[in-house]
């Protein structure tokens, strides 16, 4: 008994001390995303992110003398590649937190040994259902689909009251497919018939057949559902066979891409979004300035909540005033109102992202608010 | 079933076109397979990043620098004749005179994959490129009305171009002094060097030509989708394989032959089958599995002295 | 001596590299240890000849198997695990027998195939496997079912499989394997049932992929499709192929470097952070590289196991030359009677309506010009084919259209006119090979060491030793069949088929490459050999050979028979002459 009562004071100095030590000189943020092979666009974009806000982080002395420095390595989207970045960040590299990985699939897998070694992880691309009931440890701050894809759907129904929707998405990927179901559950909930739906597989690029199967059962409009890679094409085969009724896209649709390669067609595309180039929130608008000098091209939503997550880590070692890694976990989940691209960010209860949704539209070649 | 849609002529005929030039674009992908498969006994594996290197090829030509059509599509061949000779060179004829068993080209061919693919990721980045409409007017011509049946320009090259690339291939394989070389030392190696052939050379020019063909296809399937990743040829590479077999290994005609018949396949199956979208590829493989089974030579094959 | 230092050199760095980087991150170990499983898969084909692509789609059912007994029955993984490989087995049963009839790429292409399908089939079944998402297999309460890392029993289960190969490649199965991987028809015609045993690698193969496939699932702790696509495939090959197909060790080597050369690569090159690429373009060239300079792979660094020729030689107590006398005779009426026996290709007549018989004890002569249908005779005769038409009749029952390996065991046994030796195998091995419908022991049995094993072995070794030093190849026993001269080759045939102890012989031109003296002697031995019983049907061109040897003589002309009876008879014969001279 005396013995435990010894450990247990021991156990409070010790996290009383570490609390009271100020921030070391450099802090280490590790970070998996896919840099190579198909889903790199995503990973590469992030990365772009994040290098950012710890360039505009460390240039602010936001934390005093301290520094952030990054660990990033390619996870290749493979789930055994993810879990060995991991490990290798929580041993090797002995980070405070980890940005990452890319896809929900690798987070599944990786995401535990964070978990477990009680290692913070914030999310950035990771929207699937289920990845912050993985632990304590893991946060995330981007919105699940269920929040902002339906965004879109409210004021277009308000607008055009559709009766009859069809549906277009892709059956391979776990992003497009839940966010199907997301929009299947929101259209019948909005009272507007899902009359058609038809899917196509990663990687096909020609979509004539079932959009003019869609067509035929003339719907008022069309949801998508599509990476990036294919919404274009979608898109612009959709006008080619004559769809002129309102288009309503996942989160795929949401990329500068869409309007510089999509032109004419994706004129009236309607998105919901967590994060856009047309945001009014104050800090967008000097990240998207500073990612374009930076870069030399448009942020797209990926690169915006990238950078967000440093910009939340940041707050939260000044907060904590530690870069222990229990203690940054609580300072995490303590954040309020962090001024980030996002808008003013906090996470909820599930460490899961509070802020608000918006609808956009593109109008004369520019995403802008939908009215 | 959805009897309503087979009522509808223009719908049958839209996805018969759709379905031709969806097949068109595996053919002209699958010609230059085929060919290094039918001389040399091997399968290429890299085939289908240097159909990716030629899309970007294209791609450069036409929308950086701004040159016309068919500048695209002769830098395409050029760089996709330049690949294979290089493919040759490096990853096959070190193994060649090493005697060494067919696996051992095609896991080179596999390394040679993935050092282009990088290459390209790291030359072009992941971002997708696509061509500006200024290339190839992306608006459709219609048959029949706006209501008719729809052909886009992209879908009139490929189809032409599949044909003219069978027959051209065809006559130069047949007629040509080199076609007959060609064919002697996809006989027997042996025999042709007892011949007096130049075994090597004629090695050379046939990744010459394949190569060309990889060009051609990438440029073509460029158009089409207008989606030139450095991923891109992961998606075709599978469909390939399974049009060369459906055709037969090593059978030119054959692999146009099959290309249309999976892409009708593939076309129909969305179009008519309940939930056929999701169906589609499963569809495609168990037709090949089947027919393999029936017919192991593809629906065209021959004897390995008729091919190539 | 020399090749096998560096070799050891070789495979201990493998090992110590990827034993420093599981220290470093244990978790690697698991990802080691699943893949060398999945390159030993592989490996079960490759050694049986079987370009087979069938592993990454039979890991997929393992993996998903043991997941969803585990979550959705709550099954504990030392069950569902063997449940898994269970179902996998059933798979490759069904999908084995019609899919292995087709050869090299072509079964490749439908294993590739059944890839796909397995892979499109997880995406359409999501009730069961969280479709494309995957997701409802590793979330919440499921998740802690599905996660459970065993390093240890992986371990145990790599040990158990190199085990199991070690003693396989040991038996008379590994044997057959390696005579199959050689050559499988003349594996058929030494009595080894082709078909059972490549059925038997894929069945093997399968298990094995299914058991990674299930480890993988508790080791990772979710799935999706994705996991097992294409390029998965592509990578368990390349194990294989780069550890090389030659021995079972091989493949362990080769995922042992090409799991480890990533790691490697990523944590070495990290300095080129904007280069991200640059380790995947190094991992392609070393592939190159590596299988550019190795071409039989890792293992075929390694020496050549010694057939222990010498030992065996020791071992010859067994009386007499290795050559046992003919049995005698079972029924009356001839031995061997072919009957209006026809066969065409493609419309074209190699054999036409041919008739002879074969009385016991005699030694008859096939004659013909080039293209005369003598070596389709045999290759029907012998099962290789099956005629088109007409009867053969071996002991009075009609044996037409049985498998090769059947009519071997049956006692008809042959020599080929182009050499077809187990090549990379030694001078005693293709002989011992003759022995494989006389050596009982089970495969079981072979991985309980049993003791009549290795007695019948070593019988065996005996007795194919003494027959090589009857035949004066007795220096070359520990040869490679391949290395030895023409002549030589076609004495080891010779030898490969007698130690069939076949009632019927028949040799497809075996003075073919010999001089005079050879000849002679040849001429000689089958005259032995009739004095000891036994019936022969030889094929020549050796006109002097024939004349002094053979009771009887058949001339085919065209497919077919012009001619029968004694040499001098048909020597005189007006077609015989027409034929060979073309006179008009």
């Amino acid at each position: 008994m005396k013995r435990i009562l010894f450990a247990t004071a021991i156990a409070i100095a010790t996290v009383c001390s570490i609390q009271a030590a100020p921030l070391p000189a450099t802090i280490k943020i590790g970070s998996a995303e896919s840099l190579t092979g198909d889903n790199a666009s995503y990973g590469v974009s992030i990365r772009k992110g994040i290098e950012l806000g710890i360039e505009e982080v460390n240039a602010s002395k936001l934390l005093g003398s301290s520094l952030l420095s990054l660990a990033i390595y390619d996870d290749k989207a493979d789930k055994q590649e993810g879990i060995s970045v991991f490990n290798k960040l929580i041993n090797d590299d002995k980070v405070s937190a980890i940005i990452g990985p890319t896809l929900s699939s690798t987070g599944f897998a990786a995401i535990p040994v964070a978990q477990k070694a009680g290692v913070p992880v914030i999310g950035t691309s990771l929207t699937a259902v289920g990845i912050t009931a993985m632990g304590d440890y893991v946060f995330r701050d981007c919105l699940p689909q269920a929040v902002f894809v339906p965004a879109a759907l409210a004021p277009v129904k308000a607008k055009f009251a559709p009766k009859k929707a069809a549906m277009l998405f892709e059956s391979t990927n776990e992003y497009s497919k839940s966010e199907a179901d997301v929009f299947k559950a929101a259209l019948a909930k909005a009272g507007i018939e899902l009359v058609a739906s038809e899917s196509y597989s990663k990687g096909d690029s020609d979509f004539r057949t079932q959009l003019s199967k869609l067509a035929a059962k003339k719907p008022d409009i069309y949801v998508f559902c599509s990476l990036i890679g294919e919404a274009i094409p979608v898109l612009q085969q959709a006008r080619e066979i004559g769809v002129t009724q309102p288009i309503v896209g996942g989160n795929g649709f949401n990329n500068p891409n869409v309007i510089k390669n999509g032109k004419e067609a994706a004129e009236g595309l309607v998105v919901g979004a967590a994060w856009s180039l047309a945001s009014a929130v104050p800090k967008s608008k000097s990240f998207v300035e500073a990612f374009k000098k930076k870069n030399g091209s448009d942020p797209d939503q990926f690169a915006a909540q990238g950078y967000s997550a440093v910009l939340i880590v940041a707050q939260a070692l000044k907060d904590g005033g530690s870069a222990d890694r229990a203690a940054l976990r609580d300072a995490l989940a303590k954040v309020h109102n962090v001024d980030t691209p996002l808008g003013l960010f906090s996470f909820d209860a599930n460490r899961d992202p509070v802020c608000p949704p918006i609808a956009l539209t593109i109008k004369d070649g520019r995403y802008q608010l939908f009215q | 079933m959805d009897l309503s849609l087979f009522a509808n002529p223009v719908f049958l005929v839209q996805n018969l076109v759709d379905g031709l030039s969806r097949g068109a674009l595996y053919g002209v992908y699958a010609m230059g397979f085929t060919l290094i498969f039918g001389v040399l006994d091997i399968l290429n594996l890299a085939h289908a990043a240097t159909f990716m290197w030629c899309a970007f090829a294209g791609y450069l030509v036409m929308a950086v620098g701004g040159l016309p059509l068919p500048a695209g599509l002769a830098a395409a061949m050029l760089a996709g004749a330049l690949i294979a000779l290089l493919l040759e060179l490096l990853a096959f004829r070190p193994l060649r005179r090493e005697g060494a068993d067919k696996l051992s080209s095609m896991i080179s061919s596999i390394g040679a994959s993935l050092i282009l693919v990088s290459l390209a990721e790291a030359a072009f980045g992941a971002q997708t490129r696509r061509f500006p409409n200024s290339v190839l007017d992306p608006k459709p011509f219609y048959i029949g009305g706006f209501s008719g049946v729809r052909i886009s320009r992209a879908q009139i090259l490929i189809l032409a171009a599949s044909v003219v690339l069978m027959v051209g291939l065809g006559l130069f394989i047949r007629r040509t002094k080199m076609g007959k070389a060609i064919r002697a030392v996809a006989a027997s190696q042996k025999a042709a060097r007892l011949l007096g052939i130049d075994v090597n050379g004629v090695i050379v020019v046939t990744f010459l030509v394949a190569g060309a063909l990889a060009g051609a296809a990438g440029i073509l399937v460029a158009l089409l989708t207008n989606n030139i990743v450095p991923g891109m040829g992961n998606q075709i590479e599978l469909r390939g394989l399974a049009v060369v077999i459906l055709g037969g290994m090593g059978n030119i005609e054959g692999a146009v032959v099959g290309g249309f018949v999976l892409g009708l396949v593939e076309t129909f199956t969305i179009a008519y089958a309940p939930g056929g979208s999701d169906i589609k590829d499963a569809i495609a493989f168990l037709i090949l599995f089947i027919i393999l089974l029936v017919k192991p030579n593809g629906i065209m094959g021959r004897g390995k002295a008729d091919r190539a | 001596m020399k090749k096998s230092y560096a070799s050891w050199i070789v495979a201990a760095l493998i090992v110590a590299v990827d034993a420093f980087l599981c220290v470093k991150n244990p978790q690697d170990l698991d990802r080691l240890l699943i893949n060398a499983i999945l390159a030993l898969s592989a490996f079960a084909t490759l050694h049986a000849r079987l370009l087979s692509l069938a592993s990454a789609g039979f890991a997929a059912i393992g993996a998903y198997a043991s997941a969803i007994l585990a979550i959705k029955l709550g099954l504990p993984i030392w069950l569902s695990i063997p449940a898994a490989v269970l179902a996998c087995g059933i798979v490759a049963l069904i999908i084995g027998l019609p899919v292995l009839k087709l050869n090299d790429v072509y079964l490749a292409i439908c294993t590739l195939g059944f890839g796909e399908i397995v892979r499109v089939s997880i995406i359409l079944l999501p009730s069961l496997t969280g479709g494309s998402t995957g997701a409802n297999l590793s979330t919440g309460f499921a998740y802690e079912a599905m996660k459970q890392t065993r390093t240890w029993e992986l371990a145990l289960a790599l040990l158990a499989l190199c085990y199991l190969f070690w003693a396989t490649s040991r038996s008379k199965t590994g044997r057959a394997l390696r005579a199959i991987r050689e050559n499988p028809d003349a594996a058929a015609t030494m009595g080894i049932n082709v078909v059972v045993y490549k059925n038997g690698a894929f069945l093997a193969s399968a298990l094995i992929a299914g058991l990674a496939g299930a480890f993988y699932a508790h080791s990772v702790g979710s799935l999706d499709a994705g996991d097992f696509k294409f390029s998965r495939a592509v990578d368990i090959l390349s194990y294989a192929v780069l550890g090389g197909s030659g021995a079972w060790f091989g493949p362990i080597l080769g995922a042992g470097l090409l799991t480890a050369l990533p790691i490697l690569l990523r944590d070495g090159l990290r300095f080129l952070k904007d280069f991200s690429q640059l380790p995947n373009i190094v991992n392609g060239l070393a592939l190159m590289l590596a299988i550019i300079f190795m071409p039989g792979g890792l293992a075929a660094l390694f020496a050549r196991r010694s057939s222990r020729a010498s030992e065996a030689r020791g071992e010859a107590s067994t009386p007499g030359d290795g050559i046992e006398d003919a049995e005698e005779e079972r029924v009356s009426g001839p031995m061997l009677a072919v009957e209006g026996l026809s066969r065409s290709f493609g419309g074209v007549a190699a054999l036409c309506d041919v008739s002879f018989a074969i009385e016991r004890g005699q030694v008859i002569g096939l004659i013909g010009p080039n293209g005369a249908g003598k070596t389709t005779l045999i290759n029907t005769v012998s099962g290789i084919f099956p005629p088109s038409s007409g009867k053969i009749k071996w002991e009075g029952r009609e044996i037409q259209g049985r498998a090769a390996h059947r009519i071997a065991s049956g006692g008809i046994a042959r020599s080929y006119q182009n050499i077809q030796l187990f090549g990379e195998m030694s001078v005693l091995e293709n002989i011992v090979v003759g022995h494989h419908s006389r050596i009982h022991t089970s495969l079981a049995g072979s991985w309980l060491r049993l003791r009549s094993e290795k007695r019948e072995e070593r019988a065996a070794r005996a007795e194919a030793m003494a027959l090589i030093e009857r035949l004066g190849l007795g220096d070359l026993a520990d040869q490679e069949a391949s290395k030895l001269s023409y002549g030589d080759q076609r004495r080891v045939e010779i030898a490969r088929a007698l130690a069939l102890r076949p009632r019927l012989l028949l040799l497809d031109e075996p003075a073919a490459g010999m001089n005079e003296i050879e000849t002679a002697a040849l001429g000689d031995f089958i005259l032995e050999l009739k004095e000891r019983g036994y019936t022969i049907l030889v094929v020549e061109h050796h006109m002097d050979l024939i004349m002094k040897i053979c009771d009887e003589i058949v001339v085919l002309n065209f497919g077919s028979k012009i001619a029968q009876g004694a040499p001098e008879e048909v020597s005189r014969n007006e077609a015989v002459l027409e034929a060979y001279l073309g006179r008009e």
